[in-house]
């Protein structure tokens, strides 16, 4: 029996092969998880659904732009609509970088492109929730990817700050949600070089920091070792964890500089 | 080859086949963002039935050299 057995999962976040989301939701079905992916409308829903297939989702793509409303109000009854009448298991993956954005002026950054980010990678997550309040039961877990905000990487920029406000609204989901027995908990992952990292200034240099500083080596090439730990988190081996960051970076943040 | 990846730009990027020129460059000369090379991309996959790499895709700046490393993942 998998892991995940007869567990129905909603992944967002899958846009090529190579996202974090994809492993996920790879090693999800392997493990035997039931996996409904959502992806904004336009272009970037007919990238997911190329990929789908690819992964081994037979499932419609279920259209969810999270800075839109009548997605968000939509969503339950699209899940509903696929013949779902409870979801176990949310993923948590967006990220966008929007025009106008530069990583080199985090002063001179306006609040609307600031605004933007905090909206889709922070805001999004009690967002997405909320959305699928009526299908969490018992026992559901809501995982979210983010990464290390404890210091700044690199140049400051405004996606490092809505990863810490990602962080405060997990802790926050968890404890609204945990009378319930939901579960919200985010995995920190080290870089990894999906189509939104590879469009950040030093992004390949981050890479090679972790890989030197990390006790176990760090492969930015690969995001196993942050998918398996998303699926711990859904599965039902973590029935007494919410409201946590589970680091997965090879130790790389546990070491000091000499 | 070229003739393939011409017809996927053209249907793919909303493009005119005579922009495509070996020598023209992605972003530079057409204006292709990542999203839209990345759709373009798995396009000419399932057309040809290959796997590209997304770390080499990013690679190619200009047509030409999305032609060779299409031709070099065919072989």
């Amino acid at each position: 029996m998998g892991l995940l057995e007869g567990r129905r999962l909603i992944v967002t976040g899958v846009l090529t092969e190579a996202s974090l989301a994809s492993e996920v939701t790879r090693l999800a079905l392997a493990e035997g998880a039931e996996v409904l992916l959502t992806s904004p409308v336009c272009r970037a829903h007919r990238i997911t659904s190329r990929v789908a297939p690819r992964l081994g989702v037979e499932a419609e793509v279920l259209e969810l732009d999270v800075t839109l409303r009548e997605d968000l109000d939509g969503l339950a009854t699209a899940v509903r609509d696929a013949g779902w009448d409870r979801v176990d298991g949310v993923v948590h993956a967006l990220g966008y970088l929007p025009e106008g954005w530069d990583a080199t002026s985090f002063q001179g950054t306006p609040w609307s492109v600031a605004r933007e980010v905090f909206e889709v990678t922070a805001w999004s997550l009690a967002a997405v929730v909320e959305a699928l309040d009526s299908l969490l039961v018992k026992g559901s877990a809501v995982v979210g990817l983010t990464h290390d905000s404890d210091q700044v990487w690199g140049d400051p920029d405004w996606l490092q700050v809505a990863h810490a406000s990602l962080q405060a609204t997990a802790r926050s989901l968890a404890t609204s949600l945990g009378p319930r027995g939901v579960r919200v908990n985010l995995v920190s992952s080290g870089p990894v070089a999906t189509l939104l990292a590879r469009a950040l200034p030093g992004h390949r240099e981050l890479g090679q920091t972790y890989a030197e500083r990390a006790p176990l080596g760090w492969d930015a090439t690969s995001p196993t070792a942050t998918a398996r730990a998303v699926l711990m988190l859904l599965s039902e081996w973590f029935p007494a964890t919410t409201g946590e960051v589970v680091v997965v970076d090879g130790g790389a943040g546990s070491v000091g500089v000499a | 080859m070229l003739e393939l990846v011409r017809d996927q730009a053209v249907l793919l990027l909303d493009l005119d086949r005579s922009e495509l020129s070996e020598d023209v460059a992605f972003v530079d000369d057409l204006g292709v963002d990542s999203l839209a090379l990345i759709e373009f991309a798995m396009a000419v996959e399932d057309a040809l039935g290959i796997s590209l790499p997304e770390d080499e895709i990013a690679q190619t700046k200009r047509l030409g050299e999305f032609v060779d490393l299409a031709t070099a993942k065919t072989a």
